[in-house]
C-alpha cells in the first residue's frame, strides 16, 4: 500500500509538467532547442532570458551561437591563432570589446589576471572599454591565477574575469565553469605564456569551456598610397569557433572598425564570401550562404 | 674582541673574566697575558643590534612603547602600565627575571625621565626606582658620565674636578655652555625633567589593542584560531562603539621562549566585517610558529578609519556600492598575493607611451578623474616593457622599415603608416639625453601589426646611428 501511494504521488507530480509543455508545433525550433538545453543543463538554457549574453555585434556570429551570443556565467576560452599564438593580442582585444558591451549595461569592474602588465590601458578606449573599470592582478604562478580567478568569480561586483594562463586542465576548468555558473559572472581564459609548441599542445587539450575560440590575424586590404608604402587598412581577423557546447563550429573573416566588427569586405561593394573564395564553387551554395560568411571549406 | 686600527681590543667580557681583571677597552694581548685560558670571540655589533631589536619587540609585552637604545639598552615607557603588575617594583622584577631566564644579564631602573632611568640603571644601585620629586638628589651622587655624555666632554669635566652630577647644579649655566657646549646642559635638563625628551616607539602606537593571556600555553592551530576569533570579536566591538573600521590589523603571539612572531593584514577600505577579517587572518595563521607554546596573544588595529554606513543602492549605479562589493575580494587577493599585485591603471598626462599609464593600488579615495580620451593615433593593445631592440632595414631618412628581425625571426613589412614623432620630455630629469622617437605602425605579411620606433634621427653624426625598437603589438 505504501509503495503504491508513493508511485501515485510521483505520477501526479510529473503530470502537470507534461501538461504544461505546449504542443510541438507551437514551440518551434528555438523552443525545442531550449528544452533540450534544459534537459542537458546547458548554461544557455536560461541565459537567453534571465542573464543576457555578450554579443559580438555581428549578425553572422551571434546568430550562429546558441542563445544569440556568449552566455554569461560561463567559461569561454580564447587562443591566439597562427602567428599570434604567443602574444594573443587579438584575443585580448576581442575580450575587451566583448566586455565593453557589458560595461555599458551596468556597473562593475573587470578583473584582468596576467603575468605581465603589458595590457596597455591607452588602447582600451578605442574598443569602448573604460580603463577606470579595470582591475589588473599580476601573478607569478599559473596556480595563483586559477585560484584568483575562482575567488573572483564568486564576487558579483565584477562584470567579467579574464585570466591569461598557459596550462588549464579539465578539473580546473570545471571548477571555474561552476563558479561562473553560480554567480553569473562571465569568465574568459586567454592562453598565453610558454613556448609556442607547448602552448599549442596545451590549448588542444579538452577543457570545460562553453565556447572555445581561435583568433588570428589576416592580411588587411591595404590602402594604396603614393609613392611607396601601402597604408594598412582595417585590421582583419580570422575567427574560428572550434568548440561550442550546444552549437556548431564555424569560421569567419571579419574586420575591426572603431565602432565594432564588420564582415570583411573589399573596397568594391562585393561581399567577402563572394570575392575571397576558390575559383569555381557550386553556384547554389553561394546563393544560399549569407553574405559575409566564409565557409571553413572555402 | 674588536679591532680598532691595528689594535685588537677587548669589546666585552663576562663576569668571570671581569673578576680576573679584564676590562672592556683593554688590549687583547694584555688581556691574554693576564688570563691565558680566556676564550676569544670576534665582536658582532650588527648581530647585537638585531638582537636588541628583537628584545624591544618582546618588551612590548610590558608596554606598547618600547624601543631599543643602542648599543646595550632597552627603554620602555611604562606610564599607566605598572598597575597591571601590581606596582612598578613587581613589573621590573618580572622583566628582569624573564631576561635572566633568557640568559641576559640586565640591570633595571625606573625613573620619571629617560635620562634619570638611563643613569641609575648603569651607575646607580641595583634595580633602583627613583620616586617622583627626588630625581635631583638621586642623580647628584652619580658620576657625570651617567648623563649620556661623549668621552671628550666627560674627560673634560673630570679634568676640572667636576666628578659628580651634583657638582654641576650650583654652577652658572652660561659658563658651562661656553666651556663644554650646549649638549651638556641639554642632557642635564633632560635627566632632571626640565627639558622634554620622548622615545620613539619601535612600532607605531596602535589605535586599539586587545590581548588575551592563556592560563595554559597553547600551540594547537585550532586553539590559536579560536583565540583569534575571540580577540577579533572584542576588538570589533570596541571599534563599533566609536564608529571606526580597521585598515590594518596586527596579530602578535608572545611565546614561552620570549619571542613574539606576528602577522599583519590590510584592507583596502575600513572594515568591521567579522567574517571577512577573520578569513583574512586565518589564511595567514599558519605562518605563526607556536614553538614551545603561546602564552599571550594580542591583536591591534594598527590603522583605523572612520566608517560611514552606505545606503544600499538598488539600481547598482552608485560607485561606492560597487566598491563595497569588491572590497572583500581586493583584500583577499592583496593579502595572499602581496601588496602591489592588484592595481588599477591611472592616466598620466604624458606623450611618452610607457609613461602615459601608471598602476596604482585600487579603491583609493579622492583621486581626480582620469582622462582617457586624449585624441591619439591608435595605440597597441600590448605595450612591451622595455621596448625590444630589433634589426631593421629602412630607407633613409624617415621611411618605415622594409623588413626587421624580432626575436630571431625575419619579418617583411607589407604595409606601414607613420611616422608619429614623440619627443623626449625635456622637463623630466630622466629624459635628459634621450633621443627623439619616430613611431611607425607596420603590418607584416601574415597580418600582424606592430608598433616600431626609431630612436634618434639620421643625421650627419654617423658615430651614433639610430636604433630600432619594437614597442607594442596591435590587435
Amino acid at each position: 500500500m505504501e509503495q503504491k501511494g508513493i508511485m501515485k504521488h510521483d505520477l501526479t507530480r510529473s503530470r502537470p509538467a507534461l501538461a504544461a509543455a505546449p504542443p510541438l508545433a507551437a514551440v518551434g525550433l528555438a523552443g525545442l532547442r531550449r528544452q533540450v538545453a534544459l534537459l542537458e543543463k546547458l548554461p544557455q538554457a536560461n541565459a537567453g532570458e534571465t542573464r543576457g549574453n555578450l554579443t559580438w555585434g555581428l549578425g553572422s556570429i551571434d546568430r550562429h551561437l546558441p542563445g544569440g551570443g556568449l552566455a554569461l556565467g560561463a567559461l569561454h576560452e580564447f587562443v591566439g591563432h597562427g602567428p599570434d599564438l604567443e602574444e594573443a593580442s587579438l584575443a585580448a582585444a576581442a575580450v575587451t570589446r566583448l566586455v565593453s558591451h557589458r560595461q555599458q549595461q551596468g556597473n562593475g569592474s573587470t578583473l584582468w589576471i596576467a603575468r605581465q602588465r603589458d595590457l596597455y590601458a591607452r588602447a582600451l578606449p578605442e574598443r569602448g572599454f573604460d580603463p577606470d573599470r579595470l582591475l589588473h592582478l599580476r601573478i607569478n604562478r599559473n596556480a595563483d591565477a586559477l585560484w584568483a580567478m575562482e575567488e573572483a568569480l564568486r564576487c558579483t561586483g565584477l562584470n567579467a574575469v579574464v585570466a591569461e594562463v598557459s596550462a588549464l586542465d579539465l578539473t580546473q576548468s570545471r571548477r571555474l565553469q561552476l563558479a561562473a555558473e553560480k554567480s553569473g559572472v562571465p569568465a574568459f581564459i586567454i592562453r598565453r605564456g610558454g613556448r609556442a609548441d607547448q602552448l599549442r599542445q596545451l590549448s588542444a587539450q579538452p577543457i570545460a569551456a562553453v565556447t572555445r575560440w581561435r583568433i588570428g590575424p589576416a592580411p588587411s586590404l591595404g590602402i594604396a598610397a603614393l609613392p611607396h608604402p601601402t597604408l594598412p587598412g582595417a585590421a582583419r581577423w580570422h575567427i574560428e569557433l572550434w568548440r561550442c557546447r550546444g552549437g556548431r563550429p564555424g569560421t569567419w573573416l571579419i574586420e575591426e572598425h572603431e565602432d565594432g566588427w564588420r564582415e570583411a569586405t573589399f573596397p568594391q561593394p562585393v561581399a567577402a564570401a563572394l570575392a575571397d573564395r576558390s575559383l569555381a564553387p557550386p553556384a547554389a551554395s553561394v546563393a544560399a550562404s549569407e553574405p559575409g560568411i566564409k565557409r571553413a571549406a572555402g | 674582541m674588536r679591532s680598532s686600527g691595528n689594535l685588537r681590543l677587548v669589546h666585552a667580557a663576562d663576569d668571570m673574566a671581569l673578576a680576573r681583571g679584564l676590562f672592556p677597552g683593554q688590549r687583547l694581548a694584555d688581556a691574554l697575558a693576564c688570563v691565558p685560558d680566556a676564550r676569544v670571540e670576534p665582536a658582532d655589533p650588527a648581530g647585537d643590534l638585531g638582537n636588541l631589536h628583537q628584545l624591544a619587540q618582546w618588551a612590548t609585552r610590558f608596554s606598547p612603547h618600547a624601543t631599543p637604545d643602542a648599543p646595550d639598552g632597552l627603554l620602555i615607557d611604562i606610564t599607566g602600565c605598572a598597575h597591571l603588575w601590581q606596582g612598578e617594583d613587581r613589573l621590573m622584577a618580572d622583566a628582569l627575571a624573564r631576561l635572566a631566564r633568557q640568559g641576559f644579564q640586565a640591570r633595571g631602573a625606573i625613573a620619571g625621565t629617560i635620562g634619570a632611568a638611563w643613569a641609575s640603571a648603569r651607575f646607580g644601585g641595583d634595580h633602583a626606582i627613583i620616586p617622583p620629586g627626588s630625581i635631583s638628589t638621586a642623580l647628584g651622587r652619580l658620576p657625570v658620565r651617567a648623563l649620556r655624555l661623549d668621552d671628550v666632554t666627560a674627560s673634560g669635566l673630570d679634568r676640572v674636578g667636576l666628578r659628580r652630577i651634583g657638582d654641576l647644579y650650583p654652577l652658572p649655566r652660561a659658563d658651562l655652555t661656553k666651556r663644554f657646549g650646549a649638549r651638556l646642559l641639554e642632557r642635564l635638563d633632560q635627566a632632571l625633567g626640565y627639558a622634554a625628551e620622548s622615545l620613539s616607539p619601535l612600532a607605531p602606537m596602535p589605535d586599539h589593542r586587545v590581548s588575551l593571556v592563556f592560563a595554559e600555553p597553547i600551540s594547537a592551530p585550532d586553539s590559536i584560531a579560536r583565540a583569534t576569533d575571540i580577540l577579533l570579536t572584542r576588538l570589533l566591538g570596541e571599534l563599533e562603539r566609536q564608529e571606526l573600521g580597521v585598515r590594518r590589523l596586527g596579530l602578535v603571539a608572545h611565546r614561552l621562549d620570549e619571542t613574539a612572531p606576528g602577522l599583519i593584514i590590510g584592507t583596502a577600505r575600513p572594515s568591521r566585517d567579522l567574517k571577512h577579517l577573520l578569513r583574512l587572518l586565518t589564511e595567514k595563521l599558519d605562518t605563526i610558529d607556536p614553538g614551545p607554546g603561546i602564552e599571550r596573544m594580542s591583536l591591534s588595529a594598527l590603522v583605523s578609519e572612520r566608517m560611514t554606513a552606505t545606503q544600499v543602492d538598488f539600481d547598482r549605479r552608485n560607485p561606492a556600492v560597487t566598491a563595497a562589493e569588491i572590497a572583500p575580494l581586493v583584500d583577499r587577493l592583496t593579502n595572499r598575493l602581496g601588496p602591489g599585485s592588484l592595481t588599477v591603471p591611472r592616466a598620466i598626462t604624458s606623450h611618452v607611451p610607457e609613461r602615459a599609464v601608471a598602476f596604482v593600488p585600487p579603491l583609493q579615495k579622492k583621486q581626480p578623474p582620469n582622462d582617457w580620451h586624449a585624441s591619439l593615433p591608435p595605440r597597441p593593445i600590448r605595450l612591451l616593457s622595455p621596448p625590444e631592440p630589433i634589426e631593421a632595414m629602412a630607407p633613409v631618412p624617415d621611411d618605415p622599415p622594409l623588413s626587421f628581425r624580432w626575436r630571431h625571426v625575419q619579418h617583411r613589412v607589407a604595409k606601414a603608416e607613420g611616422p608619429e614623432r614623440i619627443r623626449p620630455e625635456w622637463w623630466q630629469p630622466s629624459d635628459e639625453g634621450k633621443d627623439t622617437r619616430d613611431y611607425y605602425r607596420v603590418e607584416i605579411e601574415d597580418g600582424r601589426r606592430f608598433w616600431l620606433y626609431r630612436s634618434g634621427l639620421y643625421a650627419q653624426d654617423t658615430t651614433r646611428p639610430p636604433r630600432w625598437f619594437l614597442h607594442g603589438i596591435f590587435a
